[in-house]
This record gives structure tokens, sequence and C-alpha cells, in this order.
């Protein structure tokens, strides 16, 4: 008997997470609907595709420097110009790319698995494990996000470890709290109550069972946080905080042209215009996914 | 009532100051490898270009012989009784710099905030008068972008516009409002919208949406029924009863104007602690970034307890969480 529920927990998944998937496949159909969501959502995939395939997609070496060609503006060889070394900007541009998602990838999952379990242990068990949690997250959401991740990238020095932490650690709170949110409602459910009568351990009640009905605000804050992510570590790369040259990070791209505004002003134009529209794109299907979990909201 | 729930709220602050402590106590302590030789400047690659004395001074200075939770409370005694230790550079107490800076961050920062709200309140306002015509959707155009344009790179772009082409503002450059009121806006100006921008979009969108909400509501129709001219039901009825709302956004986000000026002041060499604090990164100077970092916090801090408890006083219902 005891194998036989066991294999049934690990096959085909619980109520929990089947409800979920039936309101995924709704969701993508608002999505679909939602014109500025499924805009939103283009510019994400096309940013995931330029990571992904950078190799394939570019027309120079990111590092090649070419001094007689230095600070061009757009032209046949170099379709977004060049930088003040000569470099290829839609090449550096697209492996830029690369260089933002494995930073907002990183720093986001940190946060949500630090922040997850965190508002779970604070909601289920409330108490004094709730108080002294939760005010943990209260003190650092008390601390200004940007001037934590410039404090700690200041002492820690620029690298992708460094960056995952002081970008992740503000967005902790955030996590805890909507997952904390959804737990204390969830936890009062019949299904909860049912779940514990087998003889289920609090940790499978919490993971298998209520963190699923936590996904769809979980899933705006991810989309969100990306975004911020995103900007984070081009805020911090353009002061010099962030991945040393030559990587290609856009706020680093900007950082070096910005000395040639006047001289070329493409050069910045279009390294702070793809960051935009990548920060656009995280923020319209964020909102977008908020209308489909919680219509109430933005509906006019 | 108000003196009681001002006085939990102060209590509420204790582990939050604790953790602000902590935070800048630790800035020197995660250095990786030797903080003392990273703040002498030596480069491990290159060598050794500094005397024992000089590494036992500075090793003295920073009390960095002791355990660390000695050092911890050390340093919070001193900090509390306003020592907060002197500049690796200028060899000036640090607490002098902060004051001398302070001023301009406060200035930038609130010139941003009157930014924000004669941008965001008007457009908010005429974006849900006139829905779904063309000035609402550049507004809700303005306030989408608005949130997703980088401030450091909106600021290169403004510079260039404004002040390498046009050539109508300055690009860098500081007077302070006491002294020279006409020069200080003239600097000012570029900064304040730059800072202001993504706070003034959101806050448009929002204004927006609570004026539809209340546009909507029976008393709107009432007033209009009884021979209202539009503009005084838009005004004194939907706009001062959205303003409610509103105020509660508008303080959520005044402190985080703090956090966004550390570019900001950098990009226009505006000399408050923001940029202070980068001048210290870049210099290695530590007890100036901390200084930063914690009179930066703390301002946070202060203005949130001030509108926390600003709220209080206007709505008596609100309760503490």
């Amino acid at each position: 008997m005891e194998t036989v529920s066991l294999q049934n927990n690990g096959s085909s998944s619980p109520a929990g997470l089947r409800l979920a998937a039936l309101r995924f496949t709704a969701g993508f159909q608002v999505i679909a609907r939602n014109r500025l969501a499924l805009i939103g959502l283009v510019i994400i995939l096309v940013g995931l595709f330029a990571a992904v395939f950078a190799p394939f997609l570019v027309t120079h070496d990111p590092f090649e420097i070419n001094i007689s060609e230095r600070l061009q503006g757009p032209s046949r060889p170099h379709w977004l110009g060049t930088d003040f070394m000569g470099r290829d900007t839609y090449t550096r541009m697209i492996f830029g790319a690369r260089t933002a998602f494995l930073v907002a990838i990183g720093a986001v999952m940190l946060g949500a698995l630090l922040g997850i379990p965190i508002g779970m242990f604070a909601g289920y068990f409330g108490g004094w494990v709730d108080m002294s949690l939760m005010r943990v997250m209260d003190s650092i959401l008390a601390f200004p996000g940007r001037l934590l991740a410039i404090a700690l990238v200041a002492s820690l020095g620029g690298g992708l470890f460094s960056l995952y932490l002081a970008i992740g650690v503000s967005s902790i709170p955030s996590f805890a709290r909507i997952v904390r949110g959804a737990v204390l409602t969830q936890k009062e459910k019949e299904y909860v109550e049912a779940a514990r009568m087998t003889g289920e351990t609090d940790s499978l009640i919490m993971f298998r069972h209520i963190l699923p009905n936590c996904l769809p605000p979980l899933l705006v804050r991810l989309s969100l946080d990306f975004a911020n992510a995103i900007l984070t570590e081009s805020s911090l790369s353009f002061l010099g905080l962030g991945f040393p040259p030559p990587t290609p990070s856009w706020g680093l791209m900007l950082k070096e042209v910005s000395p040639f505004l006047e001289l070329q002003p493409w050069a910045a134009f279009f390294p702070g215009l793809t960051i935009s529209f990548m920060i656009l794109g995280f923020n319209l299907f964020g909102d977008g996914l908020r209308d489909v979990f919680d219509p109430r909201q933005y509906d006019r | 009532m108000l003196g009681r729930y001002i006085i939990q709220r102060i209590m509420q602050l204790i582990p939050v100051l604790f953790l602000v402590s902590l935070i800048v106590f630790l800035i020197v302590h995660i250095i990786p490898g030797d903080p003392i030789l990273v703040m002498l400047g030596v480069d491990p690659e290159v060598g050794a270009s500094y005397s024992e004395d000089q590494y036992r001074a500075l090793q003295k200075q920073l009390g960095f012989d002791q355990p660390v939770y000695v050092q911890y409370f050390r340093w919070l005694g001193r900090v509390l009784n306003g020592d907060l230790g002197l500049s690796l550079q200028s060899r000036r107490p640090v607490l002098d710099i902060l004051l001398e800076r302070y001023p301009a961050t406060i200035y930038l920062a609130f010139s941003a905030f009157i930014t924000v709200i004669f941008i965001s309140l008007p457009a908010g306002i005429i974006a849900a008068v006139r829905q779904n015509t063309l000035v609402d959707y550049s507004a809700m155009g303005y306030a989408m972008w608005g949130m997703a344009i980088p401030n450091f790179w909106l600021a290169l772009m403004l510079i260039l516009l404004f002040s390498l082409k046009l050539g109508i503002v300055p690009s860098i450059g500081y007077a302070s409002p006491l002294e020279d009121p006409f020069k200080f806006l003239q600097h000012v100006s570029l900064p304040a919208i730059v800072l202001g921008t993504s706070m003034a979009a959101s806050v448009t969108r929002y204004m927006r949406a609570e004026m539809l909400e209340q546009l909507s509501q029976d008393y709107v129709r009432t007033a209009r029924a009884k021979g209202l001219p539009p503009k005084m039901v838009i005004v004194k009825h939907a706009a001062k009863n959205s303003m409610i709302s509103i105020v509660t956004i508008l303080g959520l986000d005044i402190a985080r104007l703090l956090g966004g000026s550390t570019i900001i002041e950098t990009v226009f060499t505006w000399p408050g602690v923001a940029s202070l604090l980068l001048e210290g990164i870049y210099g290695r100077d530590y007890p100036i970034v901390q200084g930063a970092v914690l009179i930066i916090a703390l301002t946070y801090v202060a203005i949130n307890l001030i509108v926390d408890i600003l709220y209080k006083w206007l709505d008596p219902r609100i309760k503490l969480e």
C-alpha cells in the first residue's frame, strides 16, 4: 500500500499541480489575446534566442580590436557601428544578451530559492518562526535595493558570483512575502487538511501541495524581478562595478563609449535601447501575467 | 493613539537598524583577500609597495587586530558617538565630508520629487478623462517606456540633446539653491527629470487607474447630474478622492529616489553623498564607503518612518501590521 501511494505521488501529478497546469493553458490563451503581453513575450524570446545562439548570429569577433575603424556609425560591415576600440557594436550587443541573461537567471534563482522556502516556513508554521523570519525580510526591504547591491559589489568585487549575490539578495523578501501570503490562505483549505490526515509530512504538504498553488503570483514576480535584475546588472556595469572589460555587457558598453557621446552618439544609443527593450519585454509580460491571474487588477 | 503608534513603529526599527549597522560594518570585512592590502592599494600581482609600519598603522586604525564581534561593538559604539573614522585619502573625518555633501543629495531628491508630481498627476488625470484617445495612449506609452528606460542612458541622451547639441542647460556642475537659486535650477533640471522619470511613469499609471475608478463611481454621476461643470467634477471630486491612494504610492516611492540617485549623481557629477559613495569605491576609501552607505540607508529608513506616521495621522484607520 505504502509503495503504491508513493508511486502515485511520483508519476502522476498531485491535484494542485494539475490545476496549475490547467491554469497555464488557460493563461497562455489569455496572454495570446493580450497584445502587449504577447509583445513582451516575443521580446523576451528574441533576447533568449540571442543569448543562446550568440556565436551563430554575429558578424564579427566580439573582442576583435580595430582602432582604424573606431567610433563608426551604422554601415554595411558594421550594422550598428563600432565602439571606441573599433569593436563591432552589433556583435557585442548579441553577446551582451548572454551576459544579461546569465546574471539575471542566476540572481533571480538565488532570490527565489531562498525566498520561497523562507515564506513557506513562515506561513506554514506561523508563530515565532513567522515573526522572526518576516522581521529579517522587512529589514532587508528597509534597505534600498540598489544601494545594497552597490555596497556588496564594492566589497566582493565584480564577478558572476558577487553579482548573483548583490542582485539576488534584495529580491528574497518579495518572494518570501508572496509565498507566505499564499500559504496563509491555502493552509486552511480542505485539501491540506486531507493531506495531513493521510499522514503526509509537513515538508511534503508544503512543497507538493501548497507550493503549486502559489505559482501564479510567483510567476508575475519572477518576470518583474528579471527586468529588475537586468537593470541592476547594467547599472552596476555602467558604474564600472560589474564585469571587468572586455566582457560584452550592455551597461559596460555604455560606460565605455560615454566619453565619446558627442563624437559618435550611435555608439551609446544602441546598447541603451537594447536594455530598454529587454526591460520593457519583461515588464509587459509580467503585467500580462498579472492580468491573467488576477483579472481584478489593472483590467481597465 | 498616535503617540502609541509612533512608539510601536520606532520599536519596529530596531531590527532594521541592526541590519543596517551589520551591513555597513561588514562592507570592510567581506572584501576578498586581505582588506588592509586592498586599502593600501597593493596590487597582488605586482607585489608589495608598502611598509610594515603603514600596514600596522592601518590595522590598528581599523581595529583589525581584534576578534570580529569585538570590532563590531567597538565600531558601533564609535558610530553612535558620531565618529565614522577618517577618510583614508584626505585624512579628514568622514562625518564632516558626509555633512558637506548631504544637502546636495537632498536637494536633488526633492527636486526630482517635485518633477514627479508635476508630470504624473496631470498626465494621469488627463489620460483617464480622455480614455482611449491619442492623449491617453501617449500618456500610457510614456508610462511604459519611462519604467523601462535605464536612467543612466536617459541621462546620456538628454545631455547629448540639451547640453551638447542645443546648449540649453549645463551637463555638469552644481550651485547651492541657498546661494544662487537661478543657477541651481539650471543645474538641477536635467538630473531631476532623469531621476524622476521612472517614478513619474509608475505614478502616472496609478493615477490614471485610480481616476478611472473614481470617475465610474455614483457620486461622480450625481455631481454631473446636478449640473456641476465638468472641470469641477474632475478636479474637486474625482481627483481629490484619487489622491488618498496616490499619496500612499508617492510615499512608498519617495525613498526609492535616494537609491536611484547613486548613478544620476555620478553621471552629472552632482556633489552629493551618492557620488561620494562611488568616489569612495573607486578610491578604495572604505571608511567613506561605509559612511555614505550608512547615511543613505538611515535617510531611507527615516523617510519611510515619517511617511508611515503621516498616513496614520491622515487616516487613523490604518493599523500597524
